[in-house]
């Protein structure tokens, strides 16, 4: 109880700490995260990109279509509804930290509602009733606050990711009930929830092998759309500028 | 993009009604327009689909590609992809690119759009942009109730003519993809295998193992 106690003042401290760090250093970055197409650490993040790629060739992705096979639509919903319902005291913390008040309390009632009737969240009775699911995290508060993206990263294993977006990986474990549980718990509940985001990405990745020339570059910008997106919630800017084609350089290209 | 949709026929109707020469105001004629360009392709969409079997993929690009190339504005498209390297180019390369790109979109929705599920289409607004761009924002629900969120960026062609310039999808802007997808193989591996690679795909999706 005590060593808990420790480790959440020790977090709390460390992501305020971090938080304000992080955010003085993104502020003087551009504060649009498309404006430098630039990628800083290409070298390092196209090996981890490598790298994941063969993890995932050769055991990831043939694991989650093995999973898609033997597991009924019904049960793999209910798994994605588990998890998302375990992440979503996350979402709650960054709609305060975000300032969205009436969404905090709706995901609230959410929360509660899926837990309780949706028999620990394996269940979504509260989207019925309007209580519809929200997507906040970390690097979208960051965002909102006006960070930039700092600098794209891949990282081993958890793959497309920003300076801005890291931290809600640590902080959003710190957030989950699972975090609390034991190891022998919390190690193949996080696999099996691994496994099961794999699942409902095989969609995606298949449209990006498919239509993809240099894969790497194809994530890395469907993954800044994808945080814009979910910064300006749904509704992002709509504009279209060229680069300037005459001067050669590393343009700024803002496309939605 | 995974696109599979049914029209519905009061959508239909009304782009009927749309399509009828005497045109209402002057100011909606533009948002007219653009509306029209996004439905009519989508209309041929959901017919090349419906007609999947019998067309197989030479019928689809066949019927598709006249349609799909009237409605993209392929030469503002394929200058802004290629972005900070169109300069560097000849005329000849830029024919070449503009040429090979064309080719390449029309086959991929001709390799796409092969069954039909029973989806539908649905235009939810037409919004006028700063700057003189048309958004027209629709949606593509699929049999299970899933939605896909499917906004085109319409604006005038060279011609006149209103275009689509860029399709997002969910959030995500194709012309910033392949933008980014496209310069990174001229940086690393030059404008040539560019080509190459393009070519390489359009031949993939006519092989016969592709439906």
């Amino acid at each position: 109880m005590s060593v808990m106690t420790l480790d959440k003042q020790a977090a709390r401290t460390g992501v305020g700490a971090g938080g304000l760090l992080i955010v003085a250093f993104l502020a003087g970055c551009n504060t649009d995260p498309t404006t430098n197409s630039g990628d800083d650490f290409e070298g390092m993040n196209r090996a981890f990109y490598n790298f994941n790629d063969g993890l995932d060739r050769h055991i990831i992705k043939p694991v989650a279509e093995e999973y898609v096979k033997v597991t009924p639509q019904i049960i793999r919903t209910g798994v994605t509804h588990f998890f998302d319902n375990m992440g979503y005291p996350n979402v709650i913390a960054n709609d305060i930290l975000q300032g969205k008040l009436k969404q905090a309390w709706d995901d609230t009632g959410r929360f509660i509602t899926n837990s309780t009737i949706g028999i620990g969240g394996l269940f979504d009775p509260a989207s019925g009733s309007g209580l519809i699911k929200h997507d906040e995290d970390l690097g979208q508060t960051f965002g909102k606050w006006g960070a930039g993206e700092g600098a794209y990263l891949v990282l081993p294993l958890a793959g497309p990711n920003s300076v801005r977006d890291a931290p809600d990986l640590f902080t959003s474990a710190l957030l989950s009930p699972l975090y609390y549980a034991s190891f022998a718990v919390t190690f193949p509940v996080g696999a099996l929830n691994a496994i099961n985001t794999r699942a409902n990405l095989l969609d995606a990745t298949r449209i990006r092998d498919e239509a993809a020339l240099d894969p790497y570059s194809f994530t890395r910008e469907a993954y800044r759309q994808n945080r814009i997106y979910k910064i300006y919630d749904g509704n992002p800017p709509v504009k279209v500028e060229e680069e300037n084609l005459d001067q050669g350089e590393t343009g700024v290209l803002h496309v939605y | 993009m995974m696109f599979k949709k049914f029209l519905s026929s009061s959508l239909l109707f009304l782009a009927a009604v749309w399509f009828a020469p005497s045109s209402p105001a002057a100011a909606e004629q533009p948002q007219n327009e653009a509306k029209q360009v996004v439905e009519k392709l989508h209309e041929a969409l959901i017919d090349v689909m419906k007609h999947s079997g019998q067309l197989g993929y030479q019928g689809r690009l066949d019927n598709l590609t006249p349609v799909v190339q009237g409605s993209f504005d392929f030469p503002a498209i394929a200058k802004i992809i290629v972005g900070r390297y169109w300069g560097g180019l000849s005329d000849q390369d830029h024919q070449t690119f503009l040429d090979t790109f064309t080719r390449l979109s029309t086959a991929t929705y001709a390799s796409r759009f092969d069954s039909y599920g029973g989806e539908s289409f649905r235009t939810l607004s037409v919004e006028p942009q700063p700057g003189g761009d048309i958004l027209v924002k629709t949606e593509l629900v699929q049999s299970d109730g899933t939605v896909v969120k499917l906004d085109y960026i319409v604006r005038p062609s060279d011609n006149g003519q209103w275009r689509i310039l860029n399709v997002i999808a969910d959030g995500v802007s194709d012309l910033s993809l392949k933008h980014a997808d496209y310069t990174a193989v001229i940086k690393n591996e030059g404008y040539p295998a560019l080509i190459a690679r393009l070519n390489d795909k359009i031949s993939k999706y006519a092989q016969p193992a592709g439906k």
